[in-house]
């Protein structure tokens, strides 16, 4: 076969080449082969080759080889060379292509955390849900200063498209390989900051490029933000407007509080409404003030000896003050409301126009109102335990406020999960721990969503309650919905309790919930493995 | 079970047939190409050429149904055609996965016997496929394309019967590059050379070289067992080759036939898997240490079976190969099981583009059909856009050449970051299939 190759000694330029494959499209029927692309004289000319047909497939058998073997590549027209800062540009060249990418600035991580992350990236190795995890590992190494290996980061970036909460976390350790693949990639241009804080960019943006660009100034320079937006707020449309105002919530201060007094006048009640949300959390303002001689003209007392806090109903008709200050219907309950009431287990009382009112104002109204009227947090919260309206609208005013003192109290009485990170961690623990132990097996879930919202992690002492406590449940379906918590938030140093659990669970009728346990020790051991393999740059 | 009921009627179903053993059809899916469908009533296994990964398919429970409930639809025979009964062979000249080729205490009689009536069978189906290419070439290669798929399935079922599942593998291949390449024209024109070639190697297979013969035994389909390279010379049924009666003087020289024994210390170059949802297949490049050979080990299984595990990229394993016949890069078998020795830190030896090219272009002219060639550039960068879009690799002299089409570009501009490194790759009708990368010191598979 070689020899009917190397010996065929035809001239493999271009043209015949050409010729051979037209005289092949149209077919020997209609066209002849030209003589001179015929392979006269090879070995392959021998029986057979008196038809066009046949002469046409030896041609094509010898010459095809020599086109293989005589492939040459393209030049490149002009390349960057390796030096990072040479994008060739100087050198007058004109490329499509990016220049190599800058050295990065991280270390990699240790062998041992980059092969923890390859179990979570591998779909469907060890852990059925490896989201948190995985987020653990991206805090970890960003908080230890190093990088996942470059192998690794397409997996990341591709997980981190779809699932926006991981994208934070990857954009902050993909370091300098993982920007420059990003900027050759349009889906994966989330992890460059692209939001241009450019003022000078307002005034050509389109709507939605006027949101990013107030929303990402708010974070840097609140006080230009908020310039920008009070220069045009009268020109922009009314659902503009009421998104740019939502976006103010970012970096809010007592100096936004001129302009969103001034907004309580607007003309569409959506972006009233925005501003009086934005004023619930700033009580010291005017309005402020307003709603506190409002409210203090409802407190009353009664009893002599044991003072008792009275709050009687505003009236049905509360006059063109309060109506400015609390636009909008009163009985149409603002998210944080719809959640504090779902919390408080209140989800379903619907109540009068005058009682949603007396929620509103508590609920806008500062909460220093009461001690001015002489009142302690405790005896308010008091008069307010089977008046669901004080309940809630207490509850918004602490959690909009931002109210530490309070909240301390309120949680006393009600361990809301919303409160929980107004309340020192020491305090929630040891409230919260009493909970636990007494909580039925259904009860577990609510405290351990509370238990949750603890800013730090929790603390060796309050993470045995709670294993403790997991313990005696004998439902697996019951520690479904708190397994994945336990798995982020118990201190490792509960693993041998929980060792004990698997083995105490390794009977014919708990099998289910040995499965359980068992996943939870093994994520709770990768979490350690994690935290201690990054634990500082290596 | 209800898909498999709609399709449990005669309409869809040809060519069926049952043995004691077997129970064989073709049926029509949305697709051109009918799926063959085959059920081992012994086992029962099943096997289906659809896509489906549901074990059994829909297709195969409809030919159980069909076959119970069919009242003589799938009428009883004596034997099954020969590409039903057997799966196809993944690659031409490649082990079919879980058959057993033959038995292992052959009959040499009856061995010469069936040797030589395949070899007739191939002979009439040479003759055939002859007259086609004719046809097709008289008729043109335009109006070819115009054809349907089933015009090329039917030769392609032809050379199945005829026992050469390679070439029919080829032409089937064919149907879908037409309508997909841009250079359709040029790629027809080159592939029917190439199949005229070996209609004409055929011819004279008497006089044909060990490695020649090699080749000819991949692209036509004749696959090599296993214990025949093993076997290697000293067996009694050493090599059995393709010669006819006439044929005992036929070339043989201890180099580029079956059985050829080489011992070094190989490096596991790169590995390719593919997986086209019937049958999964693995490609190990090894890289002789102290010989400087190339050698290629197959492995296949089907989907939802195991591979055989990988050797891994980067490391040094002693061991025995037993080469197949052919020529080089050859394909061998692990004649010793591999011990791994030691990690390697680069890939050895490696070539501006251009000397890659002329190794490539050397082993076109010892094989004209050979599919792929490895080769180690010394200094490429990778980059996701050439000229027309695609990825290219980029040597700093300027030589720069395409990826393969297939090739995700990603993996390995993450692990380069567009910097000049050594690549490991395979060198395939003008592209470059990267399958190995070396960054800091170490091998990095793709």
């Amino acid at each position: 076969v070689s020899a009917a190759i190397s010996g065929a000694g035809v001239d493999p330029i271009g043209p015949d080449w050409d010729e051979l494959v037209t005289v092949a499209l149209v077919g020997t029927e209609r066209r002849p082969l030209p003589a001179a692309v015929a392979p006269d004289g090879t070995p392959l000319a021998g029986a057979g080759l008196d038809r066009d047909e046949a002469r046409v497939l030896a041609a094509a058998a010898v010459l095809a080889p020599w086109r293989a073997a005589g492939w040459r590549p393209a030049e490149d027209g002009g390349h960057p060379s390796g030096d990072p800062a040479d994008t060739g540009v100087e050198r007058g060249e004109i490329t499509g292509r990016v220049a190599p990418a800058p050295p990065d600035e991280r270390p990699v991580c240790s062998a041992r955390a980059a092969q923890v992350l390859d179990l979570l990236l591998v779909p469907g190795t060890t852990f059925a849900d490896p989201r948190g995890l995985i987020l653990h590992w991206l805090t970890c190494a960003a908080a230890g200063g190093v990088r996942p290996p470059h192998r690794q980061l397409l997996p990341l970036l591709a997980r981190a498209t779809a699932d926006g909460a991981l994208r934070p976390g990857v954009a902050a350790v993909v370091d300098q390989r993982g920007r420059w693949l990003a900027a050759q990639r349009p889906d994966w241009a989330w992890v460059l900051v692209k939001v241009d804080r450019d003022p000078s960019a307002w005034a050509t943006a389109g709507r939605a490029e006027r949101l990013d660009l107030l929303r990402a100034l708010r974070a840097t320079d609140p006080g230009t933000a908020r310039r920008l937006l009070e220069d045009d707020v009268a020109t922009l449309p009314a659902a503009e407007r009421a998104e740019l105002v939502e976006a103010l919530a970012t970096g809010l201060g007592p100096e936004d509080e001129p302009l969103l007094e001034s907004l309580l006048d607007d003309r569409a009640r959506t972006v009233r409404m925005a501003a009086a949300a934005l004023l619930d959390r700033l009580p010291a303002s005017r309005r402020g003030e307003r709603l506190a001689a409002a409210l203090t003209a409802l407190i009353g007392v009664s009893g002599r000896v044991r003072r008792r806090v009275e709050v009687d109903l505003p009236a049905e008709d509360a006059g063109p003050g309060l109506d400015r200050d609390l636009p909008g219907d009163a009985r149409v309950s603002s998210p944080l409301v719809v959640a504090l009431a779902g919390q408080l287990g209140l989800g379903n009382v619907s109540q009068g126009r005058r009682a949603a009112r007396l929620r509103r104002l508590v609920a806008a109204a500062p909460l220093s109102t009461w001690g001015r009227a002489g009142f302690e947090p405790a005896a308010v919260i008091a008069a307010a335990e089977d008046r669901p309206e004080l309940v809630v609208g207490l509850a918004a005013a602490v959690v909009a406020q931002a109210d530490h003192y309070w909240a301390a109290a309120l949680f006393a009485r009600l361990p809301l999960p919303l409160l929980v990170p107004l309340v020192p961690p020491a305090i929630a623990e040891a409230r919260l721990g009493l909970r636990v132990a007494r909580a039925t097996d259904t009860e577990l879930s609510p405290v351990l969503v509370a238990a949750g919202a603890i800013a730090e992690p929790w603390t060796a002492g309050f993470s045995a309650t709670v294993v403790d406590r997991a313990r005696a449940v004998r439902v697996p379906h019951v520690m479904v919905a708190w397994r994945d918590l336990l798995a982020e938030r118990l201190d490792p140093s509960v693993l041998p309790a929980v060792e004990a659990w698997i083995a105490a669970t390794d009977t014919d009728g708990l099998r289910p919930l040995h499965r359980q346990v068992r996943q939870l020790h093994q994520a709770l051991s990768m979490r350690r493995t994690i935290t201690e393999e990054l634990r500082g740059a290596p | 079970m209800k898909a498999a009921r709609g399709l449990a009627r005669p309409g869809p179903w040809s060519e069926t047939g049952s043995t004691d053993a077997l129970v064989w059809g073709r049926c029509q899916g949305s697709g051109s190409t009918p799926y063959q469908v085959t059920v081992d009533l012994t086992g029962p296994a099943f096997r289906c050429s659809c896509p489906s990964r549901k074990q059994p398919c829909k297709h195969a429970l409809a030919l159980l149904l069909l076959w119970v409930e069919g009242a003589g639809s799938v009428a009883d025979v004596d034997r099954a055609p020969e590409d039903l009964a057997r799966p196809r062979p993944p690659e031409a000249g490649g082990r079919s996965a879980g058959a057993t080729d033959r038995p292992a205490l052959a009959d040499p009689e009856a061995q010469a016997r069936r040797r030589a009536q395949r070899i007739d069978v191939m002979d009439a189906g040479i003759d055939d496929f002859e007259r086609w290419l004719h046809d097709l070439v008289r008729q043109g290669l335009a109006s070819a394309r115009q054809q349907p798929y089933a015009y090329w399935d039917g030769t392609a079922a032809r050379l199945v019967d005829a026992q050469l599942p390679g070439l029919a593998e080829r032409v089937r291949e064919m149907a879908g590059a037409l309508h997909r390449r841009s250079d359709w024209a040029d790629h027809l024109t080159a592939e029917a050379g190439r199949w005229f070639l070996a209609v004409r190697a055929w011819r004279r297979r008497d006089r044909l070289d060990p490695a020649a013969t090699g080749d000819l035994r991949v692209v036509l389909g004749w696959p090599t067992g296993r214990d025949e390279v093993l076997a290697g010379l000293r067996g009694p049924n050493a090599e059995p080759g393709l010669r006819g009666p006439n044929a005992e003087g036929g070339l043989r020289g201890p180099n580029a036939g079956a059985g050829e024994r080489v011992t070094d210390r190989w490096l596991v170059a790169g590995v390719h898997r593919t997986d086209d949802g019937r049958l999964q297949a693995q490609r190990t490049w090894l890289r002789g240490r102290g010989t400087g050979r190339w050698a290629l080990v197959l492995d296949f299984a089907v989907v939802g079976g195991t591979l055989r595990t990988a050797q891994v990229t980067g490391s040094v394993v002693g061991a025995e190969l037993a080469l197949y016949a052919g020529s080089e890069p050859r394909r061998a078998l692990f004649a010793t099981d591999p011990h791994v020795e030691e990690q390697a830190g680069d890939l050895g030896p490696a070539t501006p583009v251009a000397g890659a090219l002329a190794w490539a272009a050397d082993a076109v002219a010892a094989n004209p059909w050979v599919p792929r060639v490895p080769v180690v550039l010394e200094r490429v960068a990778l980059s996701a856009g050439g000229p027309g879009g695609g990825a290219v690799a980029v040597e700093p002299g300027g030589a720069m050449v395409g990826l393969v089409a297939d090739q995700d570009p990603w993996p390995a501009l993450a692990l380069t970051g567009g910097h000049p490194t050594p690549v490991f790759g395979e060198w395939e009708h003008g592209s470059l299939r990267v399958l190995t990368v070396a960054v800091d010191d170490t091998l990095v598979p793709l």
